[in-house]
């Protein structure tokens, strides 16, 4: 299955980096999932849960505001706040 | 000549304020380490944020944006970063220096001050400074949130028409046993151009809900982010600065109890040979 480089940070620190199928953020005007391949997309995002499926399985993390930035088949969380 | 009960009691003050300073080296060094990996942790979100401020600044909108307009200034704005404690040798007084010159150049009364950590505050209010906004108290480690809500609050003030130039006064660190303060600008926004990167990215980004929401996501991010990237820094610095404060006086006592155990010795010897030339001297009385 084609994957995509999936990054998660926050301003303190690196939440998460590695191959990812796909992963639903929560953007502000709704739910936004995204495959590999994905074109160049830049969405504020609202608060909700951030759903990461990889080949070694689903993670999930609750989000609230910041940016996502898909470019080059590198997909860029930068979350204000990220809980577990 | 100090009698030797003085030199003793010296001695044990020395070698006690020894155990303090290097017990406070090998806790700033610890320290030091920790504030350094949050200033490393810090960076992948502060380059990931500069990349796609580089990408958007390709487009004409983003340097129209409101944050990033500069204007006639009338008013300005100036962060002071400090530590919260002393004994970190000249750290605080060189940067609040840094921070007197300026107001001086730039006069008083156009001009608010946000002084963040202890020392900062206290010089600001023996200055009379006018204080907009204060970070009491850093804390042990530089917080993301705390940089977040100043950072907001400026932006507000910026949009607001109330000042014209925001600054940030920290402490850069330039190796581990280097640093000065540094001056940088907050507001308006300078989206710097790094040569390098144009082409890289001159791609149409699909924006959502649009663009002008999304420019309004990422340019107040980017002030908070850099104003808790100064925060860090400093507080790194103030570390290392402590540390090697804490290591050289560590050395001064070392050297100053050699001196006085030297003294003792020559004191304890000096009253021996004194007492040696009585007894001889009284035997020879009595033979006489």
């Amino acid at each position: 299955m084609s994957t995509f480089e999936l990054q998660i940070v926050t301003p303190e620190r690196l939440i998460y980096s590695g191959p990812a199928v796909s992963a639903v953020v929560p953007a502000a005007d709704g739910q936004l999932g995204i495959l590999a391949h994905h074109a160049p997309l830049l969405a504020s995002l609202g608060a909700g849960p951030l759903t990461v499926r990889a080949e070694s399985g689903v993670r999930s993390w609750i989000v609230r505001g910041g940016i996502v930035e898909v470019h080059e088949n590198t997909v860029s969380v930068l979350a204000d706040e990220v809980v577990e | 000549m100090p009698s030797l009960k003085d030199i003793r009691r010296r001695l044990r003050t020395v070698i006690s304020t020894q155990k303090i300073t290097r017990a406070m080296e090998t806790v700033s060094a610890v320290k030091l380490r920790r504030a350094q990996e949050r200033l490393f942790a810090a960076r992948p979100y502060a380059d990931r944020l500069a990349a796609i401020v580089q990408a958007l600044s390709e487009d004409e909108t983003a340097a129209e944006h409101p944050l990033c307009q500069a204007r006639a200034v009338h008013h300005r704005t100036l962060i002071v970063i400090t530590a919260d404690r002393g004994l970190c040798g000249a750290f605080n007084t060189n940067l609040l220096k840094q921070a007197d010159t300026f107001l001086a150049e730039h006069g008083t009364e156009d001009l608010d001050v946000v002084p963040m950590g202890k020392r900062a505050n206290t010089h600001c209010r023996r200055k009379g400074w006018t204080v907009i906004d204060r970070v009491a108290e850093i804390g042990g480690q530089a917080s993301a949130q705390v940089a977040g809500e100043v950072a907001r609050r400026l932006i507000a003030r910026f949009t607001a028409g109330e000042t014209d130039e925001v600054w940030i006064l920290t402490t850069r660190m330039l190796s581990l046993i280097r640093f000065e303060p540094h001056f940088e600008r907050l507001l308006p926004l300078a989206l710097g151009k790094d040569e390098r990167r144009t082409g890289e990215y001159c791609l149409n980004y699909l924006f959502e809900p649009g663009a002008a929401e999304v420019l309004g996501t990422v340019l107040p991010r980017t002030a908070e982010s850099r104003l808790y990237l100064a925060l860090a820094e400093s507080v790194a610095s103030e570390h290392s600065a402590r540390r090697m404060s804490m290591h050289n006086a560590t050395e001064n006592c070392k050297d100053l109890s050699q001196q006085l155990t030297l003294d003792i010795n020559k004191a304890r010897q000096a009253s021996i040979t004194t007492e040696l030339g009585e007894i001889v001297g009284g035997a020879e009385a009595l033979k006489g």
